[in-house]
Formats: structure tokens, sequence, C-alpha cells
């Protein structure tokens, strides 16, 4: 009894820590394996492997995207520096003049479009250097990508903004020294982060009709 | 023209394995041929986890089978090697030959 209840334990965890859509076949094929005589030891053992293996493919996946998020959302202040040509100056300040609702719409335009842009950016320069997911990138997907970006951004700066963290202020000296920048770039991360998850491809499943040798 | 794709070593036995088990290639015969080959035991999820990297590179396909008892009622998932599988299969063993020819015998000295 003791027996099945640790292999109905091991059986959980497998097909709730692993993720993809093997874990049913995966988890029959242990089972099958044990009602042939294997131990309790094995099946454990080959669980926990499985439920390992499973991670260690996931964390591959997120690595690279949350590794380029992290470096892209550093760059942030050369991107404001870059914005604050005499150009956009003048835009800025002819825009801040005129009556409601054009005044107010500035602030948005002043702390959502710059970071908006920045990530958006960022996420099409991440696309092109994965020639896979550029391949495999539907418009549709693509436009969820850079909605989810955009939804992120600005639900973060609302969550923020609460804290005193907003997205408009961008000092350009010790960038990372100050704690309310080390906030708005965990924030720039985040939403890019988020887009290009959004964007990696699926697991291709070709149950049948497949162009196979034995049939 | 596209760049012929070779395969890793563990994926390399796993797809030989499907093309020798042909129709009952499925998890728990691959794991028990792959341990036989290899002289000691393999994960199961390790079989699984090359199978996804095949399958996703289409050098595999699968479908799911029946579902027995002594399975707790889950399906079996069979794989199947796709001709393009079989294309990079004869493309590795040709790069692995031509390396093997210049494999000197133990205490030969290298030219």
């Amino acid at each position: 009894m003791k027996s099945i209840q640790s292999i109905a334990v091991a059986t959980w965890m497998l097909e709730h820590l692993t993720f993809g859509s093997d874990h049913e076949a995966l988890s029959g094929d242990l089972l099958e394996e044990f009602q042939r005589g294997r131990s309790t030891a094995w099946y454990w053992r080959q669980a926990l492997s499985a439920i390992g293996v499973g991670l260690l493919r996931k964390s591959a996946t997120y690595a690279l995207p949350l590794l380029f998020a992290t470096a892209w959302s550093t760059l942030y202040p050369a991107w404001r520096a870059i914005g604050r040509v005499p150009l956009t100056q003048s835009i800025y300040e002819r825009w801040a003049s005129l009556d409601w609702p054009f005044s107010t719409s500035l602030t948005i335009v002043n702390g959502i479009v710059p970071a908006a842009t920045f990530i958006w950016l960022g996420f099409f320069i991440y696309l092109m250097s994965r020639r896979e997911m550029a391949h495999g990138m539907t418009g549709l997907r693509l436009l969820g990508s850079l909605s989810i970006a955009l939804n992120v951004l600005l639900v973060t700066t609302i969550a923020l903004g609460y804290s005193g963290v907003d997205v408009r202020y961008v000092p350009r000296e010790n960038f990372f020294a100050n704690p309310h920048l080390v906030a708005i770039s965990i924030q720039l991360g985040l939403s890019l982060f988020s887009a290009i998850v959004c964007a990696l491809p699926q697991a291709r499943r070709q149950h049948h009709g497949a162009d196979s040798l034995a049939g | 023209m596209k760049e012929p794709s070779y395969l890793g070593e563990f994926e390399l036995m796993v797809l030989l394995t499907i093309i020798h088990l042909g129709e009952d290639a499925y998890g728990v015969p691959l794991s028990r041929e792959l341990a036989i080959r290899r002289g000691r035991d393999v994960s199961v999820g390790s079989v699984y986890a090359a199978l996804d990297r095949l399958e996703a590179k289409g050098f595999v396909a699968s479908y799911l089978g029946e579902s027995t008892p002594e399975r707790g009622g889950r399906a079996k998932r069979y794989f199947r090697v796709t001709q393009q599988g079989l294309r990079s299969a004869h493309a590795t063993r040709n790069v692995l030959s031509r390396l093997w020819k210049s494999l000197p015998s133990p205490g030969e000295e290298r030219a």
C-alpha cells in the first residue's frame, strides 16, 4: 500500500512539474515498466530525472531572452539621450504650451512612447538575430508580442507609479547606482522579455499524416 | 540550397533505435533497447527530451496510440522517422565515416 501511495505521489509530481505535452506518455511508460517489475526506487529516480531534464530544457529556452532583455534595458539612458535632440525638444515645448487635452497627452507621449519604442526596437533586433524565430513569425503573433510588451509596460508603470518610480525620469549620471533607475530597467526588461517569450516558436507536433518511413 | 543538419550522438542513437524498432517505437521499448545497446540504464526523461528535439527539427513524427490498464489509462506515444530524419542520419554517417578513417590504432603514432 505504501509503495502504491509513493508511486502516486511521484506520478503526480511528474505530471505537474514537467512542462509540455510529454508527461502523459512519459508517466504511462514509467507505470508500464513499474508494473513489469521495476522497483519503487527506480520509479522515483526516473520521475525526478524527468522533472530535472524538463526544468533544464525550459530554463535553456528562456535564458537567452532573459539575458538579452536584461542587457538591452541597460541601454535605455543612451536611448533617452538620443531622443533629446533639438528637434524633439522643440516639439515637446510647443506641445506643452497647448491647451488641454493636448498638454495632458504629453505626459503619455513623454513617458510611454520612448520606452515602448525602445522595447519594440529591442524586440525586432532579437527577432532578426534568431532566424528560426523570424521564419515562424506570423503577423498575428507579431502583433500579440508588441501588444504584450506595451501592456506589461503600462501595467508596471501604473504599479511602480504608486511607489514613486517614474519611467519619464531618467537622469544621465549614476544610472545603475540609483534604485529608482534600477527599477525602471527591471520594468523595461520585463516588458521586452514578455514580448520575446510570446514570440517563441511552439514545439511542433506532427501526430498524424507525417512524412514517415513507416507509413 | 539548405545546409544539411547533423545529429548529436544521443540523438543519432535514438533515431537509429526508432528505425530498428519499426512499428513498436514508443518510450518503453526505446529506453530498453537503448539501455541494452549502451550497456547501461537510460533516463526515460532524457529519451523524451531527445525525441522532442528530433521532432522539433522534423526528423521524427509522433502519434498517440492505445492506452492500456497497466499504463493507468495513459496513451502510448509512437515515433516514426521522417524522410528528412533519414537524410540527416545518412549525412551524419558520411561525415563520421570520413572522420573515423583518420583514427589511429591505440599505440600507433599519429602522422
